[in-house]
C-alpha cells in the first residue's frame, strides 16, 4: 500500500535543512570576519527564536499579538536587573527571567485569549506600550531611556559565550534545537490540535481538544521563547534600552512571520534573515531607507502572501522544471 | 487644590479626546466596510496637517481654501492605498491586509520624512483672540474650534450615514456584505468612500490639533494608536461609540495626568482600556456575539 | 428513574434560550443504547441546538443531560468528547490546511496517552503512538473508501467524501453515541443511499446514534427511533410507525 509511506516518510528529507542550517552557520564565523556582519547573524537567530514562537501563536491558534516584544524585553531586562542590581549569577538570572515571564504570560493569557480579532490585537499592544513607558519611567531599576549598562557576559566552564563568535554559535545552536523541538511536536498529536485551533473552538472542543488550555500554552510558550531570545540578548550586547522592545519591535516580529509565511517553521528564519538584512541592503540610500523598506513590505505581502520562502521554493521547482 | 482644577482637566481631555474621536470613527468605518484594522489611518492625521501646513505657510493659501485641499489630498491617498496596495493584494487573509498598511503607514512616514524633513512644523491657530475662561478653567480659541468642528463633523456623519443614498448603502455592506451584493450595492465602490471618508476625517484631526501641538513626519503613530484604542473602548464597529470612546479616553488620560503621574499617563490610559477588555471583552458599547454552528 | 438507568441519554427539562428567542423548551426524553434515533422537524425547531446543547457548546438555562445515569452538568464539551460522544455538523468541518489522514488522526486525539513532552522530544513512545494512530487511521480510512486519498488536502474532496471523512473521523474513537447533523444534506439520491448503507453497518456493530434528518423516507425506512420537535417543543417520540401515525405529527409537520 502506498500509504505506508506516512509512518517512515523518508527521515533524511526531514532532516536535510537542519543540515544546510547547521553546516551553514557553522561555517559562517569563518567566512565573515567582519564582527558586525557576525553580530547581525546572531541578531537574526535571536529575532528568528522570538519569531518561532509567534509563527505558533499566529500560524496555529490565529491569535495575533503585538505584545511580543513586550516578553522579549522582560525576559531582557529581568535578566539585566537581577545581575545588575541583584548581583545574580548569570545562568540563575536567566532562569528566574524566564520563570518570571512565564508567570506573567500565564496571568495575562486566560483574560487576554478571552479577546479576538482586533481587540486581541488592541490588548496585546496595550500590554507592550505599558511596558515601554514603565521601562522608560522607572529609571531606578531600568535606568531609564538611556537605558540599562553593565549587563554581565555569559560564560561556561571558562568560556566566554557572549564573545561574537561563539555567542553565534550559542544562538543558532539554540535556535535549531528549538526548531527541531517544534517540528517534532507539529507533527504528532498535539500539533494536529494546534493546526485545528483557528478553524474556530467549535471543531476543535468537539473532539476532545481542550482549545483554552492548548491556547494559554502557547501563549506562555511563545512568550517564553521571546524571553529567551532576549535574556540572550541582554548578556550578549551588555546594554539594553526601552526602544529596542517597542511596539515597533512587535510589528517587526509579526511583519517577519508573515513575511517568512504563516505557521511555516522555516519560513520564520528566513522572515528575520530578510527584514534584518533589508536595511542593511538599503544602506547605501540612507535617506530613502524607511520609504523603501515599506515599500519592499508591501509588495512582498502583496504578492507572496502565503510568504517568500514557499514562493521561492515555487520558483526554484519551476526553474527546475523549466530546465530539466 | 488640585481639585479646583478638575474643570480645566476635563476641558483639556475634552479636547484631545475629541481629536482621537474623529480617528476612532475613521477606524470604524473601514473596519465595517472590510472588517479590517488600517494601521496607516494615522499617516491620514499627519498627512492632513503637514499638507495643510505646507500650503498656507508656504504657498500662502487662506485657511478655508488649504483646509478643503488638504482634506483632499488625504483622500487622494486613502483611496491609493484602497485601490493600489490593498485591491492588488492577491490575499483577502485580514492579516496579511492588515500588514499592508503596516507597510504603507512606513512608506508614507519615510517620503514625508523625505518631503518635510524631520523637524517640526506648527500650524497657526485658526482664529488668534486671547483664550476665554470659563469659571476658574481656560480654553483656547483652538481648542473650541475643536470641540465645535467634531461635533459638527459627527453630526454631518450621522446625517450622511442615516439620510443620504450612499450612507445607508455603506451601512447596508456594513450590516451584511453578501446581502448587499445581492440587492447590488455596489460595494467595491462604496470601500472606496469608505477609505476616502476616513481619510478625510483622520485629516481632519490632524488639521485641528496642529496648532496645538504642532506636527512632524512621524506624530501620526501615536495619534492612530490612540484612535485605534478609542474604537476598541467603544466597541469596534459602533460610530457612536467611538465617540464615546474617544472622549472617555481622552478625559481619562487627561485626570490621570492631572491627578496621578504625567510620566505614567499614557500607561494609565492604556491600563484602563485592558481592564476594560477583560471585563467585557467587547468593548463598553459593542454586543457579544454567540457562536453558530 | 428505572428508564434512566437503562437510557443511554437522558434529557430533563432542558430550556435554552437566545435573548429572547426560546430555542429548546422543557425538553424531555430517553434514548435507549444501540439504537439509530431520528431527530426530525421543520427548519429552525432547534434540532441542531439541541445537539449542541448535549455535546456540550451551547449550556442550557435549565434542565440536565445525562450520558449513562451520569450528569453532564458543568462538563465541559471536550470532557463530553472524552466521555464517549461524537458529532458531524451541519457544514462539514474539516480543518482545510491538512492533509486526510490528519483531519481524521483529530478524531483520535482523545485515544493519546504520550505527553507533550514526550512528543516534543520524539521519544520512543511518542514514535510508537504515531505509528499505531497512522496505521489505525489508514484502517478507518480504507473502511470509508478513502484510503487512496489519504494524502490530498482536503479541500480537494468532493462533497461526499468530505461528509464520508467527518463521519470516520466521527466514529475513530468508537463513541457512545455519535450525533449526526443531517449526513445526507446536500447528497445525490445514490450517494444517500449509500450512506444510509453505512449508518445501517455502524448501527449493526451496536454504535447508538442520533441522526438529524429530514428526509422523512429515508427516516421511516431506517431508523429504530424517532423524535420530533416542532418550535423548540418536544412533540412526540416512538417508534417511526407510531410518529407516522400521531395525528400531531401529522398536523404540525408531515401535513404540511
Ligand atoms: N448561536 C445562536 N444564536 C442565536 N440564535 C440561535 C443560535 N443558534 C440557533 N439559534 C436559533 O435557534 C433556533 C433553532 O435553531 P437550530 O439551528 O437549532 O434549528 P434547526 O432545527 O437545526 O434548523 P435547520 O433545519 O435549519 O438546521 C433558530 O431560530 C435559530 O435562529
Ligand atoms: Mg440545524
Amino acid at each position: 500500500m502506498s500509504a505506508g509511506r506516512t509512518a517512515a516518510a523518508r527521515p533524511w528529507r526531514r532532516l536535510l535543512p537542519y543540515a544546510i542550517l547547521a553546516t551553514a552557520a557553522a561555517l559562517t564565523p569563518f567566512a565573515v570576519t567582519d564582527t558586525y556582519l557576525l553580530s547581525l547573524g546572531s541578531l537574526i537567530g535571536l529575532f528568528a527564536l522570538a519569531v518561532t514562537g509567534l509563527n505558533l501563536l499566529i500560524g496555529m491558534a490565529g491569535q495575533v499579538s503585538l505584545g511580543q516584544a513586550a516578553f522579549f524585553g522582560l525576559g531582557a531586562y529581568a535578566s539585566g536587573i537581577l545581575t545588575v542590581h541583584h548581583g545574580l549569577p548569570v545562568g540563575l538570572a536567566i532562569a528566574a527571567a524566564l520563570t518570571l515571564t512565564g508567570l506573567v504570560a500565564l496571568v495575562l493569557a486566560a483574560p487576554t485569549l478571552k479577546l479576538e480579532g482586533h481587540n486581541l490585537v488592541m490588548a496585546t499592544l496595550g500590554l507592550n506600550m505599558i511596558f515601554t513607558i514603565v521601562c522608560i519611567q522607572w529609571e531606578s531599576m531600568t535606568g531609564g531611556s538611556s537605558g540599562l549598562f553593565g549587563i554581565p557576559a555569559m560564560s561556561l566552564a571558562g568560556v566566554n559565550l557572549s564573545s561574537d563568535r561563539n555567542f553565534f554559535y550559542l544562538v543558532w545552536g539554540v535556535l535549531l534545537a528549538v526548531l527541531w523541538l517544534c517540528s517534532n511536536l507539529l507533527r504528532t498529536r498535539p500539533g494536529r490540535a494546534l493546526r485545528s485551533l483557528h478553524q474556530g473552538d467549535l471543531l476543535p472542543v468537539s473532539l476532545g481538544i481542550p482549545v483554552v488550555q492548548y491556547k494559554i500554552a502557547l501563549f506562555v510558550a511563545a512568550a517564553l521563547l521571546a524571553a529567551l531570545a532576549g535574556c540572550l540578548y541582554a548578556h550578549y550586547l551588555q546594554f539594553i534600552s526601552p526602544h529596542s522592545f517597542d511596539m515597533f519591535v512587535s510589528l517587526q516580529l509579526v511583519t517577519m512571520t508573515a513575511v517568512g509565511g504563516l505557521g511555516n517553521l522555516w519560513g520564520g528564519v528566513f522572515g528575520a534573515a530578510f527584514l534584518l538584512l533589508l536595511p542593511e541592503w538599503l544602506h547605501a540610500v540612507p535617506d530613502v531607507m524607511p520609504l523603501l523598506h515599506g515599500l519592499i513590505l508591501m509588495i512582498v505581502l502583496m504578492f507572496c502572501p502565503r510568504g517568500l520562502l514557499p514562493a521561492l521554493k515555487n520558483m526554484a521547482r519551476k526553474i527546475w522544471r523549466g530546465h530539466g | 487644590m488640585l481639585f479646583d482644577q478638575l474643570p480645566q482637566f476635563l476641558l483639556s481631555g475634552l479636547t484631545s479626546g475629541s481629536i482621537y474621536a474623529l480617528v476612532a470613527v475613521g477606524f470604524c468605518i473601514i473596519h465595517n466596510a472590510t472588517g479590517m484594522v488600517n494601521f496607516a489611518q494615522g499617516e491620514f492625521v499627519m498627512l492632513g496637517a503637514m499638507i495643510m501646513i505646507s500650503l498656507t505657510q508656504d504657498l500662502g493659501l487662506s485657511l478655508p481654501a488649504a483646509f478643503v485641499l488638504s482634506i483632499a489630498g488625504a483622500m487622494l491617498v486613502g483611496l491609493f492605498l484602497e485601490r493600489i496596495p490593498l485591491g492588488l493584494a492577491r490575499s483577502r487573509h485580514i492579516l496579511i491586509l492588515v500588514l499592508i498598511t503596516v507597510g504603507f503607514s512606513i512608506a508614507v512616514r519615510g517620503a514625508a520624512s523625505l518631503f518635510w524633513g524631520k523637524t517640526a512644523r506648527a500650524l497657526t491657530s485658526f482664529s488668534s483672540e486671547a483664550p476665554l475662561l470659563l469659571g476658574n478653567a481656560v480654553i483656547s480659541r483652538q481648542a473650541l474650534w475643536i470641540l465645535f468642528l467634531t461635533m459638527a463633523a459627527v453630526t454631518l456623519l450621522h446625517v450622511f450615514f442615516h439620510r443620504t443614498p450612499v450612507g445607508q448603502a455603506i451601512r447596508a455592506v456594513a450590516d451584511n456584505r453578501r446581502g448587499a451584493v445581492l440587492v447590488g450595492i455596489p460595494v467595491a465602490r462604496m470601500v472606496m468612500v469608505s477609505f476616502a471618508l476616513s481619510a478625510a476625517l483622520g485629516a481632519t484631526a490632524g488639521i485641528l490639533i496642529a496648532p496645538i501641538t504642532g506636527m512632524h513626519y512621524s506624530a501620526g503613530v501615536m495619534l492612530g494608536l490612540k484612535g485605534f484604542a478609542a474604537a476598541i473602548l467603544g466597541g469596534y464597529g459602533h460610530v457612536w461609540g467611538a465617540v464615546a470612546g474617544g472622549l472617555l479616553l481622552g478625559v481619562l488620560e487627561s485626570l490621570a495626568a492631572g491627578f496621578i503621574s504625567s510620566a505614567y499617563k499614557d500607561a494609565l490610559a492604556f491600563l484602563i482600556l485592558l481592564c476594560v477588555l477583560w471585563v467585557r471583552p467587547s468593548g463598553l458599547f459593542g454586543q457579544r456575539t454567540l457562536k453558530r454552528v | 428513574m428505572a428508564e434512566a438507568a437503562s437510557s443511554l441519554l437522558v434529557l430533563r427539562d432542558v430550556c435554552l434560550r437566545f435573548g429572547g428567542l426560546q430555542a429548546l423548551m422543557d425538553i424531555s426524553l430517553h434514548v435507549p443504547a444501540g439504537l439509530w434515533s431520528a431527530l426530525i422537524g421543520p427548519n429552525g425547531a432547534g434540532k441542531t441546538s439541541m445537539l449542541n446543547v448535549i455535546c456540550g457548546l451551547y449550556a442550557p438555562q435549565a434542565g440536565d443531560v445525562l450520558l449513562e445515569g451520569r450528569s453532564l452538568y458543568g462538563v465541559p464539551a471536550y470532557e463530553r468528547a472524552v466521555l464517549g460522544l461524537a458529532r458531524t455538523f451541519q457544514t462539514v468541518q474539516l480543518v482545510q490546511e491538512m492533509n486526510v489522514l490528519d483531519n481524521l488522526l483529530l478524531g483520535l486525539h482523545t485515544q493519546g496517552r504520550v505527553g507533550v513532552f514526550g512528543h516534543l522530544l520524539r521519544s520512543s513512545a511518542s514514535r510508537r503512538e504515531e505509528r499505531k494512530m497512522q496505521e489505525k487511521g489508514l484502517e478507518l480510512l480504507a473502511r470509508f473508501s478513502l484510503e487512496t486519498l489519504w494524502s490530498r488536502p482536503v479541500l480537494e474532496l468532493s462533497l461526499w467524501q468530505r461528509k464520508l471523512l467527518e463521519l470516520s473521523r466521527a466514529v475513530a474513537g468508537d463513541p457512545k453515541l455519535l450525533l449526526l447533523d443531517e449526513p445526507m444534506g446536500g447528497l445525490t439520491m445514490a450517494e444517500r443511499e449509500s450512506m444510509a448503507l453505512l449508518l445501517q453497518d455502524l448501527r449493526g456493530q451496536g454504535m447508538s446514534m442520533i441522526m438529524v434528518e429530514h428526509d422523512m423516507d429515508m427516516v421511516m425506512a431506517h431508523t429504530d427511533h424517532v423524535l420530533v420537535l416542532h418550535h423548540g417543543r418536544l412533540l412526540a417520540q416512538g417508534p417511526p410507525r407510531e410518529i407516522q401515525a400521531d395525528p400531531q405529527v401529522i398536523s404540525a409537520y408531515l401535513g404540511e
